[in-house]
């Protein structure tokens, strides 16, 4: 265990390296000089240089990374060149509603999967289960978009009723935020959903053929306990890695969504930021997105390993085969010479 | 005789096994092709009959035809402008295919050349680029479109490279997981005892064997791609403004949409009616293939 946990770890500050490594590419690509656009058309040479030396872009490109990196990890990414301001600051405003937003889209799809998934599996191939499919995948190839505007049509809900007066770094209580959040929350889970259901109803399906639920029948135990206490359990490792597959796509979902309700979260703010250039906003964003998805599918595996003690006994097989093998191979060879 | 509570046993295995095994894999198959080509030809007569046979110009203004119901004339209604939202939005149509289409064949390469690599020589290649697509992975794509807009600017170019980008990680895991299976196949083995090159092997030998695993993703790549593009319009970051986009429709829709629902409906509708069709017809493939 500590050494899965270990070789997880090492992959995952990998990954979060190559992230950090992408998104500082891609911002070293911005094609003429980034100190020019920002300083404007009619700036003085001066000026352009002075902007130059404030983004330490007069210094070659790795010594540029190793200050993002430090920046990243020290908390100190830099100033928005828009607001002017830290932008730490800006991102610790507006992060509670999409982090919010993302979090109660995340559990209504937890909410409505199971059910549907539980419902769909009884009879497989049946009605109920095909109608399930057929409007999971129709809700599939509805953009989040779409769907939010059609909710708001269903329910006469306008962009002013949910965050039209509301303003960035504003304090709310709970039932603010659930009474805001729901409809956007709903439109992204919706548009989500079906992955995650899927996943389970084959799981389930899948398990409910097992041994073990025979011999629970056998024992006298009745269907909805089999179902609910033997087979859910087990069938919550694909369920859990399908979550954790669509965390980015909800993540993703909310910043379009915030746009649709007008609600002052991450999403308004990269847009801005897109709009006015102001790179250093973006790149934070965007990496503090990509860091989050990142760890939460850590997260994930760790909670796999913990649930389903037999995805621990696979890997320390596999592990010892492999350390195995040469030994193998090697007597083999001593045996034919 | 067979003794009868086993033979009723019997009976109940084969009841259950006819509730729960798939119907015949093939007319499943088929029927999903079926419905995804339905749908998808919904949109291309839709386009036919707007560019030949409807007079309207796409960006014809007309105010004192302003926000219009649906009606025999203006088959969708009209917009704010008293444009005519049908001949809009089929005008529209080609702009999202040419993006989409862009997009899945700068995915599909770059997903081909890596997932081919990983799965092919393993090991720490393979390593190296699993990594390399959690990183990828890991950025919603959304993100990607407006990191690039952000960094190049608006443009049709632009967002079909960005989202072909974002598009690399899953038809490397598809080419990947198909290479892996074959590559410690015994003609494989044989090949590579042959004198084949890598290359050779993976070009003439396992990427015949994953064509159709391929055809499947591209299709499904193809509808995800529309649904980006769409939004990353809709957040006015996508295709230049002067370009008909759906998702740009729909971001001005939603200025008036109840004063004129059918505005947004339309264009939304159809966004849905191409992407259902695409994963129709992907799913489809997938079950051939089984």
């Amino acid at each position: 265990m500590a050494a899965y946990l270990l070789r997880k770890l090492r992959d995952t500050i990998f990954t979060l390296l190559l992230v950090s490594v992408i998104v500082f590419i891609i911002f070293a690509l911005i094609p003429g000089n980034p100190a020019r656009i920002i300083a404007g058309v009619n700036a003085t040479p001066e000026k352009v240089a002075f902007i130059e030396a404030e983004l330490g872009l007069d210094q070659p490109l790795p010594i540029r990374f190793i200050n993002y990196l430090g920046g990243l990890l020290t908390g100190n990414p830099g100033q928005s060149l828009r607001f002017n301001v830290p932008v730490t600051d800006l991102i610790v405003d507006a992060a509670p509603i999409t982090l919010g937003l993302a979090f109660y889209a995340f559990f209504m799809v937890i909410l409505l999967a199971i059910p549907l998934g539980l419902i769909a599996s009884r009879r497989p191939g049946g009605v109920v289960d095909t109608v399930i499919h057929v409007v999971t995948e129709t809700t599939l190839a509805i953009p989040p978009f779409f769907m939010a505007i059609v909710l708001m049509l269903l329910f006469r809900v306008t962009q002013a009723d949910v965050g039209g007066s509301l303003s960035s770094g504003e304090i709310l209580t709970f039932g603010d935020h659930l009474k805001m959040l729901t409809l956007p929350a709903l439109a992204i889970a919706l548009s989500r959903l079906a992955m995650v259901v899927e996943f389970l109803r084959d799981a389930l399906v899948e398990e409910s053929h097992t041994d073990y639920v025979r011999t629970a029948k056998g024992k006298g135990a009745s269907r909805m306990r089999i179902r609910m206490v033997h087979v859910l359990r087990n069938c919550l490792v694909p369920t859990i890695t399908a979550l954790g597959l669509i965390l980015a796509e909800i993540i993703g979902g909310s910043i379009i969504i915030e746009q649709v309700f007008l609600l002052p979260g991450l999403g308004r703010l990269l847009f801005t930021a897109v709009e006015a250039r102001d790179f250093p906003l973006v790149q934070t964003i965007i990496m503090l997105i990509a860091v989050l998805v990142v760890l939460v599918n850590f997260v994930v595996d760790l909670l796999n390993q913990f649930i389903d003690p037999r995805l621990r006994v696979v890997q320390s097989h596999s592990r010892r085969h492999r350390k195995y093998q040469p030994t193998v191979a090697a007597a083999k060879k001593k045996g034919n010479s | 005789m067979r003794h009868p509570r086993r033979q009723s046993l019997q009976v109940a295995q084969q009841k259950r096994i006819r509730y729960t095994a798939k119907k015949d894999p093939r007319r499943m198959a088929k029927r999903s092709l079926v419905t995804g080509l339905i749908l998808l030809a919904v949109p291309i007569l839709l386009f036919v009959v707007a560019t030949f046979f409807v007079p309207f110009e796409p960006t014809a203004m007309n105010p004192s035809d302003r926000f219009l119901a649906p009606n025999s004339i203006n088959w969708f209604g009209t917009d704010n402008y008293g444009r005519d939202i049908f001949v809009r939005t089929m005008a529209g149509l080609p702009l999202t295919v040419l993006i989409a289409g862009g997009t899945v064949l700068i995915g599909g390469l770059g997903g081909l050349f890596l997932g081919g690599l990983a799965g092919y020589y393993g090991r720490r290649v393979d390593y190296f680029i699993s990594r390399f697509n959690d990183a990828l992975l890991s950025i919603p794509a959304i993100l990607t479109g407006m990191l690039f807009v952000a960094v190049f600017g608006n443009g049709i170019w632009q967002v079909t490279i960005a989202l072909g980008l974002m598009f690399i990680p899953s038809f490397a895991r598809v080419v990947r997981s198909g290479f892996q299976e074959h590559r410690h196949r015994d003609y494989v083995k044989r090949l590579r005892l042959l004198g084949s090159s890598g290359w050779r092997i993976m070009t003439l030998h396992l990427f015949p064997q994953i064509r159709s695993r391929l055809l499947s993703a591209i299709a499904i790549g193809f509808a995800n791609a529309i649904l980006a593009e769409s939004s990353l319009s809709f957040l006015g970051l996508g295709v230049p403004p002067s370009s008909i986009s759906w998702g740009r429709m729909l971001k001005d829709a939603q200025g008036f949409l109840f004063q004129a629902p059918w505005y947004a409906l339309f264009p939304g509708v159809l966004i849905v009616l191409l992407v259902l069709g695409a994963f129709f017809i992907g799913n489809g493939l997938k079950r051939i293939e089984r």
